[in-house]
């Protein structure tokens, strides 16, 4: 097992895209504060709004999670399962004594490994870029807190907000995989990829809208079924102090909301993966 | 001793009957023929020697493990090129065999890069092994596909049409290939092709299906025995018509 996995984690490594997102990273880092820099022009000191030193690792993640960590997690699993598998590239590994099983769970601690490895690289030089472009401050203020926390505080929040986002992406690979592995072709993957993440994006919208607007009166914690709002807010409010969130048990709901996604995807898709007949 | 035994395979693809009810088995040091028709179901049953298909009945045995109960020990024993040999174009034909050779248990981790050094060399691939594999010719790909299949010193290698799209020296070269290994390393080959000419210079026996069902086999004598005074080819076109 530990062969195959040795043998998927080099084969990403020679493709380009791991390189060009590694050297993008910086770049992604600098254009972010380049934004908060304007941004902060506009924000009073006090807001949560108000980037610094030390919470612009946060800050980064927050803007950037959505979009790019979600968009590269699927151009990488449509590479390793949907366009490996179709392309017949695969069947150089389906010949050699592994099972499709095990196949399958290299493939995915494969890209475990790597996001993690992103996540680690694009924290490093979040951390670096806060230092260089915003002013220090001794205390922070944070999204969903009563009260300001120290910076020693802030180190914490920072590693527990980068932990959940990474189980947040694990979550949505989980459902890219699925489609990856029931896609045709590369193109249909990225397509249908996109199209869930669009629906995720939505779904929070409909909700508050039609919940407003035909009084329904459904719990509003539903709209974090959605994977992206739990990227978008839903971190935050996960890792909120404010004691008017309590009652919502905000935590254990979205973190059952992603390991919900990921058991239900991830047993489906290696259900199909390993039992169905491989025509390549 | 029987170093592939096919009992009773049975394949459908809806109502479609691909191999039915198709029994034969191969001998050690064999390089036998595998022929049929387009459409014969020859791929389909190399699929599920490989274990990339399952069979709806019947059992394939490889050196006396089976395929579907026994996976790992018995593609241990098995190299193969099915259909067309399909790389990572993106690495070199020399990183494609160094990742694909730590796949194989019976290689310590010392030995990896002198075995793909050893079997580009076999192949006569030794100077282009570091070049990207999107480079290559077709017939440069059909020598790398080979040497992925030799990587874990199988006993035997399921070659399925290797000859498609090559040139006549290409023909030549893999034809010499396929008897130095058969004699030097005791390889057994089992070869699908459609150039009947090309395996009657290669193979000792033959097994010839038609519509999924097995035909005819035999020793290259024993085939010589039956079709007479005609052709092989004529008698294989008489034996697919009838």
């Amino acid at each position: 097992m530990m062969a195959l996995l040795h043998s998927e984690w080099e084969r990403l490594l020679k493709r380009k895209i791991f390189w060009l997102f590694l050297a993008a990273i910086p770049l992604i880092i600098v254009a972010t504060a380049k934004y908060y820099l304007g941004h902060n022009a506009a924000i009073p000191m006090g807001s949560p709004e108000h980037t610094t030193a030390e919470n612009f690792p946060v800050m980064a993640m927050i803007e950037q999670l959505i979009i790019v960590f979600n968009v590269l997690a699927l151009i990488l699993l449509t590479l390793s399962f949907t366009e490996e598998y179709r392309s017949g590239q695969l069947r150089m590994i389906m010949l050699r004594a592994y099972s499709s099983a095990q196949l399958f769970w290299a493939k995915w601690l494969a890209f475990a490994l790597m996001m993690a490895l992103f996540f680690i690289f694009y924290l490093i030089a979040a951390v670096i870029a806060g230092a260089l472009f915003f002013k220090s401050s001794p205390e922070q203020v944070l999204f969903y807190y009563d009260h300001v926390v120290s910076n020693r505080d802030m180190i914490l929040y920072t590693l527990s907000y980068y932990g959940m986002a990474y189980a947040s992406i694990i979550g949505m690979a989980s459902v890219f995989i699925g489609i990856g592995v029931i896609s045709r072709s590369s193109t249909a993957a990225i397509g249908l990829g996109m199209g869930f993440l669009l629906c995720s994006l939505g779904y929070p919208l409909i909700f508050e809208l039609s919940n407003r607007s035909f009084g329904l009166g459904l719990p509003s914690m539903l709209k974090y079924l959605s994977l992206s709002e739990i990227q978008f807010s839903g971190i935050a409010v996960m890792m909120s102090d404010a004691q008017g969130l309590k009652p919502l048990h905000a935590g254990t709901w979205m973190s059952g909301v992603i390991a919900v996604y990921t058991a239900v995807f991830m047993g489906a898709s290696c259900l199909i993966f390993t039992k169905s007949d491989r025509w390549i | 001793m029987k170093v592939l035994e096919i009992e009773h395979i049975t394949k459908k693809a809806g109502r479609r009957t691909l191999v039915d009810d198709m029994s034969f088995d191969i001998l050690q040091g064999d390089v036998c023929g595998f022929v049929g028709p387009n459409g014969a179901g020859k791929t389909t049953l190399i699929r599920m020697i490989t274990g990339l298909i399952r069979p709806e009945d019947g059992n394939i045995r490889i050196e006396g493990f089976d395929v579907q109960r026994d996976r790992m020990k018995a593609l241990a024993q098995v190299g193969a090129i099915v259909e067309s040999p399909i790389f990572f174009p993106y690495m070199s034909g020399q990183d494609n065999l160094l990742n694909l050779v730590k796949l194989h248990a019976n290689i310590p981790k010392e030995q990896r890069a002198p075995r793909v050094d050893e079997v580009l060399r076999i192949v006569g691939l030794e100077a282009r092994g570091k070049d990207k594999v999107k480079t290559y010719s077709l017939g440069m790909k059909q020598r790398l596909g080979i040497a992925q299949a030799l990587l874990g010193n199988p006993k035997l290698i399921i070659l399925d049409e290797p000859a498609n799209g090559l040139d006549p020296m290409g023909i030549r070269e893999l034809r010499n290939l396929i008897l130095e290994l058969n004699a030097k390393h005791g390889i057994t080959f089992f070869v699908s092709s459609h150039l009947l000419d090309e395996l009657q210079r290669i193979c000792s026996r033959f097994v010839i299906i038609k519509e999924g069902k097995l035909v005819w086999q035999g020793t290259q004598e024993q085939w010589q025995q039956i079709a007479g005074s005609i052709s092989l080819e004529d008698h294989f076109v008489e034996m697919m018509t009838s």
